[in-house]
């Protein structure tokens, strides 16, 4: 696990810096007389340029809400956050700053069918990412999305299609290569997996690995999936009600976990031979919503 | 014993802008009393449209050919009000998402009693006691106040549980299953596993499980169909299809399932995407896709055949069965990652 530095301002070795992150969604609750709900809870970590963090949980971990705290789309209520040592708790001031910090970090979600406009042809939507993140002219551009394009297997033909006429995987590749085009220092990938197919998911676990060793760019990837985690994360962090429980380098954690909850992820998932019965400490079977 | 649910050549083509597209190409199945079998496969390999086509569930406009028959009667034959009457009494269907199938403004107890109180004339204080006792056997731990509840006030792990009592108030003899857990959280779908199979073994319940996880659907089912491209390429027993999976998709898969065990610098994958139905030519349907593709692979469809215990559609079954997928063409699966695009 990379330590998490005193001061990680001027850190520009590490590439994402976040400190003591605290979020609690109080308003409607507060209304009701009821106390805040913290959804991150004091979360620290560091994550070194070219690594990969796993954030692990179960719904309602916060795991999310830390993937938009990053990306500046929720503000945290406490805590700070750096990208390659410069501070980004606060909003952005003006368009160059803002601009900045897009280019630093990029975002990948679930469901590439929402994630792209249905009406932008691919070669049009990394275009675009070129022009706000880049300096180049059209004719490096055009150059710059031949080399993203084959960079995550796809080409010219699929270019030239809307996201309606790719199928899943290809229109997650085509999410990736819009990420990468501004070279980012990190990628969040929020559940970027969970809805392929598992031979598919496979094709981009792959990919996902060779990027990280070709570009250098860091990830911060989020998933309720062990197995995938294992996969393409360097460290890992559990969390359960906005609290880390556990956290640690990949291999360590998942063969010798400590915490209990850990384990019992662990021994949620089916493999040959498995009783779900073995499923210890069952979690909430009350009839209400904690 | 006669078999309880028999599906012979199902075939299944929906209208899609103005043309009949193939969703199912020819499907077999048998289902024993109190048998689970699981179906597996990708998106779009047919294993919901077929669960649909036993509920007599289609889209409007759905062509449908073959034959199925439950508890010795056959469907194609029978009416809507007849279909209407089996899916109210014998056959029960959970969704993936209890959330779209239970009407958010009514309390869990009017959910649960509506079919009794309006369809079967059970008085309704009866029904909200048989509602508390089907809560209580889905281990809902304080049964009386999550009838008066409503849907969002529980967590989808408790609404699925809510769905699967719904399901055994009618005293179904099978219950087709799609997707039930795949939208919950893993220590919920290990609990809502534990607690299906548990009923089955209580209550004597047929079912067809749906899922694309192989390992899940091999804990929960007797034996396991696996889907591809609209057709069952292989049927065997669910322990089997963990150890010695005989027909070239169902191994590619196992392969290609991220290892919790260990990291893999390169994990195998399957080259290309899972084809539609329709998209099916000459030959076998996987066979573009197939390491072990032969001339004839691609000419002529293989058929179904028994190979060692299970049922295999592969013209190689027979050769790999002898020991084929363990030598050295294991080779061409490296050599072809990263080419292809998903």
């Amino acid at each position: 696990m990379t330590p998490i530095p005193e001061a990680p301002r001027d850190r520009e070795d590490l590439a994402v810096v976040a400190q003591s992150l605290r979020k609690s969604f109080d308003t409607q609750r507060r209304r009701q007389g009821q106390p805040a709900l913290l959804a991150v809870d004091d979360v620290s970590f560091a994550i070194a340029r070219g690594g990969s963090l796993g954030i692990v949980g179960e719904s309602g971990s916060g795991k999310t809400t830390i993937a938009r705290m990053l990306t500046g789309l929720v503000r945290p209520s406490g805590g700070t956050i750096a990208v390659a040592g410069r501070d980004r708790s606060h909003p952005a001031r003006g368009s160059a700053e803002r601009r900045r910090r897009g280019h630093e970090l990029q975002m990948v979600f679930q469901d590439p069918y929402t994630s792209l406009d249905p009406r932008q042809r691919v070669v049009g939507c990394l275009d675009e990412a070129l022009r706000l993140h880049t300096e180049l002219g059209s004719k490096d551009r055009v150059e710059r999305i031949r080399e993203l394009l084959e960079h995550v297997g796809l080409d010219e033909r699929h270019a030239r299609s809307l996201p309606r006429e790719l199928s899943g995987g290809q229109r997650q590749r085509v999410a990736i290569a819009r990420a990468l085009a501004g070279a980012p220092v990190v990628i969040v990938l929020d559940e970027a997996v969970s809805a392929l197919d598992v031979s598919i998911q496979a094709q981009v676990l792959n990919l996902l690995n060779r990027l990280r060793a070709e570009t250098g760019v860091a990830y911060v990837f989020i998933s309720h999936n062990l197995a995938v985690v294992r996969q393409v994360c360097d460290d890992v962090l559990v969390l359960q009600h906005g609290r880390v429980v556990e956290s640690g380098a990949v291999d360590e954690v998942l063969d010798r976990p400590q915490h209990e909850y850990t384990r019992r992820l662990l021994a949620s998932i089916p493999t040959v031979g498995w009783d779900p019965h073995s499923v210890s400490g069952r979690a909430d079977v009350t009839s209400r919503i904690s | 014993m006669s078999p309880l649910l028999e599906v012979e050549h199902l075939r299944v083509q929906l209208p899609v802008g103005g043309e009949l597209r193939s969703v199912i190409r020819d499907v077999d199945l048998t289902l024993e009393p109190g048998e689970v079998l699981a179906m597996v496969g990708e998106s779009g390999s047919g294993k919901s449209m077929t669960a649909r086509a036993i509920m007599g569930l289609l889209p409007p406009g759905a062509e449908v050919g073959g034959r199925i028959a439950f508890d010795g009667a056959d469907l194609s034959a029978a009416s809507s009000r007849q279909l209407r009457e089996l899916r109210l009494r014998r056959i029960g269907m959970i969704f993936q998402d209890p959330r779209a199938a239970i009407n958010p403004v009514h309390r869990i107890g009017d959910f649960l009693t509506e079919v009794l109180v309006r369809e079967l004339g059970v008085p309704r204080s009866d029904a909200m006691k048989r509602a508390e006792g089907v809560l209580q056997e889905v281990r809902i731990r304080d049964p009386e106040h999550c009838l008066h509840q409503y849907p969002h006030e529980l967590s989808g792990g408790m609404l699925q549980r809510v769905m699967i009592a719904a399901v055994l108030l009618s005293e179904p003899d099978l219950i087709l299953a799609d997707e039930p857990t795949t939208a919950l959280d893993v220590t919920t779908q290990a609990e809502v596993i534990a607690l299906l199979s548990d009923l089955r073994r209580a209550r004597e319940l047929a079912m067809v499980f749906i899922t694309h996880d192989l390992e899940l659907a091999a804990a929960i089912s007797d034996r396991i169909a696996v889907m591809y491209a609209g057709s069952v390429v292989e049927t065997v027993a669910a322990a089997e299809a963990l150890t010695r999976p005989l027909h070239p998709y169902t191994e590619a898969l196992l392969e290609s399932r991220p290892d919790i065990a260990v990291r893999l610098d390169v994990i195998p994958q399957i080259s290309g995407r899972p084809i539609a139905a329709y998209e099916v030519d000459a030959g076998c349907p996987f066979h573009p896709r197939c390491r072990y593709a032969e001339e004839q692979c691609s000419l002529t469809p293989p058929k179904t055949a028994l190979v060692g215990t299970g049922l295999v559609m592969c013209h190689r079954a027979q050769e790999r069965l002898g020991g084929l997928h363990i030598s050295g063409e294991q080779n061409s699966l490296a050599d072809g990652l990263g080419a292809q695009a998903g």
